[in-house]
């Protein structure tokens, strides 16, 4: 009899560690749920790039009139993703002989794209409009974003799809498991292309065959940091290893549809970019 | 597109406030003396202007408003805000402010 209450109670005591473990776990993942930006978006709405950007050297004497915009000049050392990935010589001679090349002058500014970004470009958005909300499920967990992508992370077990039911796509296919707060990520199927669909001479420009890891995880209450590695055997020498941060958000409490065809009245007329009259 | 090394200061009355996407406009009628000249003024989406304490009915027409802009390189009546400023005095900017966007007289 004594036996079977000892049993007992250390049933229930387990089942008490078991419930505490339980209710943490779910504490810290609840903690993920939320509104996301970059630490860079909140540098860009706050002026402190517009200060950084007024404190550029004018261009240099010569320069073509219309060209880059000090913010236009300033915002790509902002982002990590625009930086130059670890290009394996094949590719670095690719980029070099590109380099070469006239391209035809843009006149169109990063600010005016807003199209979807895809992935990975979607988790270092430098725009307010790239936000993105959280929502953890038991068997999944859902990054939305403004523009209407949704990214699926399948933290039910699954493998990613055979050879015969996946193709590339600009998200790629996501699955992940929790190891205590953290959220693990992999990601493949990501359709090749420039990381950005943004005219920056040098952003990584990635294969199909590239491999993304994520490791998502708080580092305090407001504060979320993404350990981004990609490696892609076609392109790179080594793995491409990118910390990203982002701030939580507490202006809004929906997702504000973004999108670009509802009343977009900057046009080219004769070569300079202007608003037309509605 | 838009002189970010010049600002200029419009007074005149709102024609309409666009509440639209990809970005928000607010037409401005300035007073001139052969007649009304209409300003464009462009703003960022309905997301960013919302976040910088902007609302669909922050501006209505006819309201006086006074705006800050950086004009359109190419001279065209237009530009990009800087901050707009109603009859009351209250400021509606094109940043997020410790106020949560909007700065109260």
């Amino acid at each position: 009899m004594t036996r079977r209450i000892a049993i007992a109670i250390a049933g229930l005591a387990a089942a008490l560690r078991l419930s505490a473990a339980d209710a943490q776990q779910a504490q810290d993942r609840a903690g993920v749920t939320g509104f996301w930006e970059t630490e860079t978006s909140v540098a860009l709405i706050t002026g402190e790039i517009d200060k950084a950007a007024a404190r550029l050297p004018p261009p240099p004497p010569g320069a073509p009139s219309g060209g880059p915009s000090p913010l236009e000049r300033e915002l790509p050392r902002h982002v990590k993703l625009w930086g130059r990935p670890p290009y394996n010589a094949q590719w670095e001679d690719t980029l070099r002989n590109a380099m070469r090349r006239p391209t035809p002058t843009d006149p169109t500014p990063i600010t005016k794209t807003c199209s979807p970004e895809g992935f990975p470009a979607a988790m270092e958005s430098p725009f307010p409009e790239g936000l993105f909300q959280v929502v953890v499920t038991g068997a999944e967990t859902l990054l939305l974003f403004a523009h209407g992508e949704v990214r699926q992370i399948f933290t039910d077990g699954r493998m990613h799809p055979g050879s015969a039911d996946l193709w590339p796509t600009p998200l790629g296919d996501s699955i992940g498991y929790w190891s205590g707060a953290t959220l693990n990520i992999d990601t493949i199927a990501r359709k090749a292309g420039p990381v950005a669909s943004l005219p920056i001479p040098g952003v990584a420009d990635l294969s199909e065959q590239a491999h993304f890891t994520e490791r998502l995880r708080l580092i305090d209450a407001d504060t979320l940091q993404n350990d981004l590695t990609i490696d892609d055997p076609q392109r790179f020498s080594h793995p491409w290893q990118i910390t990203i941060r982002y701030k939580r958000v507490t202006d809004v409490d929906r997702l504000i549809p973004v999108e670009c065809t509802e009343n977009d009245r900057d046009e080219i007329v004769n070569g300079e970019l202007t608003i037309v009259m509605p | 597109m838009f002189d970010q090394t010049q600002s200029m200061t419009l007074h005149g009355t709102v024609k309409t406030l666009q509440w639209t996407n990809p970005h928000c406009y607010l037409q401005v009628l300035v007073p001139s003396p052969s007649a009304a000249a209409e300003w464009s003024v462009e703003m960022n989406s309905p997301l960013t202007m919302y976040r910088y304490g902007w609302r669909p009915g922050s501006f209505k027409p006819g309201d006086k408003v006074t705006v800050v802009i950086n004009p359109l390189r190419d001279g065209a009546s237009g530009g990009r805000l800087i901050e707009a400023t109603d009859a009351n005095g209250r400021t509606f900017g094109n940043l997020k402010t410790p106020a949560g966007g909007k700065t109260q007289p």
